[in-house]
């Protein structure tokens, strides 16, 4: 936990940095565009500390008080629900969370209905939690597949018949010959805090969420 | 490496010195509750599933993941059929047990020798409030290899039968107190009122006609126990949100606060929360204990808590150390209907922050008694061992060291102060601790004996 003025801040490595350094930057957050490559885990700089991470783990850093501020997905949030508190929508890195079926696949023009039992009979995904409950929801009992990546490739594996899988453009579906049937949930970039590390911020830190929230407001919205 | 080398994730186990560690700081917070005249109480460890009912009705326990829900209770089968949980919380074991005390079954008061009241019911009404403390483990269960802590010491105080803010402004004052018997530097006392958020639900209610006032309730106290300010926002606008992720506030803008606050309240609650709020505010001024920082946010367990909330934090710890309330609803569902406030403090979350209150003079000396010869010296050994004990000392022996320098590695090892060797009619002191430097308990050990030993 700090003493000093300046927040830590765990941040994500990776596709989901160069969304946020913009903003992060913005805010008056000492972050460079290569920072996100950066070998380190940890940059000291201007009085801050940040800290880089895996995506899956920067909730972790945060719930644990390694980090008191983090920016991750919504979606993360929502797989992994941890005991931090949700702030600030950023706004960037808009993605889907999808269920997605091969082109030729009979759900692929029909619509997927509670009742229609055996449409679907296995899912492949990174998001069991998520994909668990939106099956809980429509009755249907599928079985889920765990992947850590290349989600996308299962049902030309033979691994599943679908996926349940992040989605931004819809390139790398539509080049592995699949298409959304149904959107689970919309997913952008938060920014959460340590709940003690919270309470106990001092007026700097009050200044610098402002900052970005002002920052958050003026930028223009990606589709 | 044997397959239980090493216990499964998130199961506690505590080497000497953080155990040590946890004993001092307990008996410290447990000599305290009890000054202020709290008597200790033991709720069971295992009991039936049933009585944490099913959204356990407990208190969420600071520094330990997941809510009080049943999917995070350790269920168990007994062998008669009958479903059993470890307790994810102590208070509710201790309001059923008060509950059960304070109805018609008369129980002796064993708290004299011999139990002389035999037959005096434990508290009848005249006692009330009832001041009762307790101390334990309770049990979580979590997603393995979440890393999370399955279980939680805690230590708690609670005052049942009392609605006044006297009591509620003893608990606040007592959590601060254990706080500083700690050692923790700065607790800041954070507080928050269920009257605030019943208020602001009402004027949900009346500001969109369209939603009635269980969604309003669901979604305000999801998103406030998920912390998830941006649902909150996404559903209350922007002023109210803003109200909320402000906190805490200073001391000095709360009365403020709380005016922006009413704009948006209906109803009669939250104008008697804030009452009370202020009333604290007195109370706790008198106790000498810093006015809390307000925090319309803290509030997580809407449906457990009916008055003040309040967490103690401290700079050093990376979550809450002490956390409470006011819950009046919790002994009505053991048959007694009685209003009851407290708070738990997390043991296990404090324990590596707190500041050892024995200064290293203050604390008992340790000493090694060895011997070489087992058959002639274990009788002078051992009773040597025994009166120095008797005297406050802690003594570890040894019996048949192979020579003195052995006995002095020993010594050393186990970092004792004192080493005493038995040896014919009587023994031979050597200071290795205080007034020995490590150089010459060094050369203690090479050389058996040298310089800055004292031999007599």
């Amino acid at each position: 936990m700090l003493q000093t003025q300046y927040p830590s801040l765990a941040l994500p490595r990776g596709r989901l940095f160069s969304a946020l350094h913009g903003l992060l930057a913005g805010s008056g957050a000492p972050v460079e565009p290569e920072d996100g490559e950066a070998r380190t885990l940890v940059i000291e700089r201007a009085g801050w500390r940040l800290l880089f991470a895996r995506p899956g783990d920067v909730s972790l850093l945060v719930e644990r008080g390694v980090a008191d501020y983090g920016c991750t997905g919504k979606d993360r949030l929502l797989e992994q629900p941890s005991d931090v508190v949700e702030l600030l929508d950023l706004g960037v890195a808009r993605c889907r969370l999808v269920l997605a079926v091969p082109v030729d696949h009979p759900a692929a023009h029909a619509a997927v209905n509670p009742g229609r039992q055996g449409t679907i009979r296995s899912i492949a995904t990174k998001y069991p939690r998520l994909a668990r409950r939106y099956l809980e929801g429509l009755r249907l009992p599928a079985e889920v597949v765990v992947m850590h990546g290349a989600v996308e490739s299962a049902p030309a594996l033979g691994l599943a018949e679908a996926i349940v899988d992040l989605v931004q453009t819809g390139a790398t579906l539509k080049a592995n010959g699949l298409v959304e049937v149904d959107t689970i949930l919309e997913s952008t970039a938060r920014l959460i805090a340590n709940p003690a590390a919270y309470r106990l911020r001092p007026p700097a830190v009050d200044e610098w969420l402002r900052a970005l929230r002002r920052a958050t407001e003026g930028q223009v919205h990606e589709n | 490496m044997s397959r239980f080398a090493r216990s499964t994730d998130g199961a506690r186990e505590l080497l000497s010195g953080e155990a040590e560690r946890l004993e001092a700081l307990s008996f410290r917070i447990s000599r305290l509750f009890a000054s202020w005249g709290y008597r200790l109480v033991e709720p069971p460890q295992l009991d039936r599933a049933e009585v944490y009912g099913e959204r356990a009705g407990g208190p969420r326990a600071p520094g330990l993941a997941g809510s009080a829900d049943q999917e995070h209770l350790y269920r168990l089968l007994d062998s008669d059929g009958q479903l059993l949980a470890l307790r994810p919380d102590l208070t509710t074991g201790v309001a059923r047990l008060a509950a059960g005390l304070l109805g018609d079954t008369q129980v002796p008061d064993c708290t004299q020798a011999g139990c002389a009241d035999a037959g005096a019911p434990f508290a009848p009404a005249a006692d009330l409030p009832l001041r009762l403390r307790y101390e334990g483990d309770v049990f979580r269960r979590s997603a393995s290899g979440s890393g999370h802590a399955r279980s939680q010491r805690q230590a708690g105080v609670e005052i049942i039968g009392s609605a006044e803010p006297e009591a509620d402004a003893e608990i606040i004052a007592l959590a601060y107190a254990a706080a500083r018997a700690a050692g923790l530097g700065e607790p800041r006392l954070v507080i928050g009122h269920a009257g605030l958020i019943h208020g602001v639900i009402a004027g949900l209610d009346c500001a969109d006609g369209k939603q009635t006032g269980s969604t309003s309730r669901r979604w305000l106290r999801d998103a406030l126990q998920r912390r998830d300010l941006v649902a909150l926002e996404r559903a209350a606008g922007p002023e109210l949100a803003g109200l909320f992720a402000g906190g805490p506030y200073r001391p000095a803008d709360s009365a403020a606060i709380l005016g922006k606050l009413a704009d948006h309240c209906r109803g009669t609650e939250a104008a008697a929360a804030v009452d009370n709020l202020l009333t604290l505010e007195r109370l706790l001024a008198a106790y000498g204990v810093p006015q809390p920082y307000l925090d319309l946010a803290l509030l997580r367990d809407l449906d457990y808590y009916t008055g003040m909330v309040f967490e103690v934090l401290s700079p050093a710890v990376p979550s809450a150390i002490a956390g409470g309330g006011r819950y009046d609803g919790l002994l009505a569902r053991f048959g007694r209907p009685l209003p009851a406030t407290g708070f738990a403090l997390s043991l296990c979350t404090v324990a590596p922050y707190a500041v050892a209150a024995q200064r290293s003079a203050e604390r008992p000396r340790r000493n090694l008694v060895a011997w070489l010869d087992r058959t002639r010296d274990v009788a002078r050994g051992l009773s040597l061992a025994a009166a120095l004990r008797a005297e406050g000392e802690i003594v570890e022996t040894m019996a048949g060291a192979r020579d003195l320098s052995s006995a002095v590695a020993t010594a050393a090892a186990r970092a004792v102060d004192r080493l005493l060797l038995v040896e014919g009619g009587g023994y031979r002191e050597v200071r290795l601790g205080r007034g020995a430097s490590p150089a010459s308990r060094a050369a203690a050990q090479a050389a058996g004996l040298g310089t800055g030993l004292g031999i007599h």
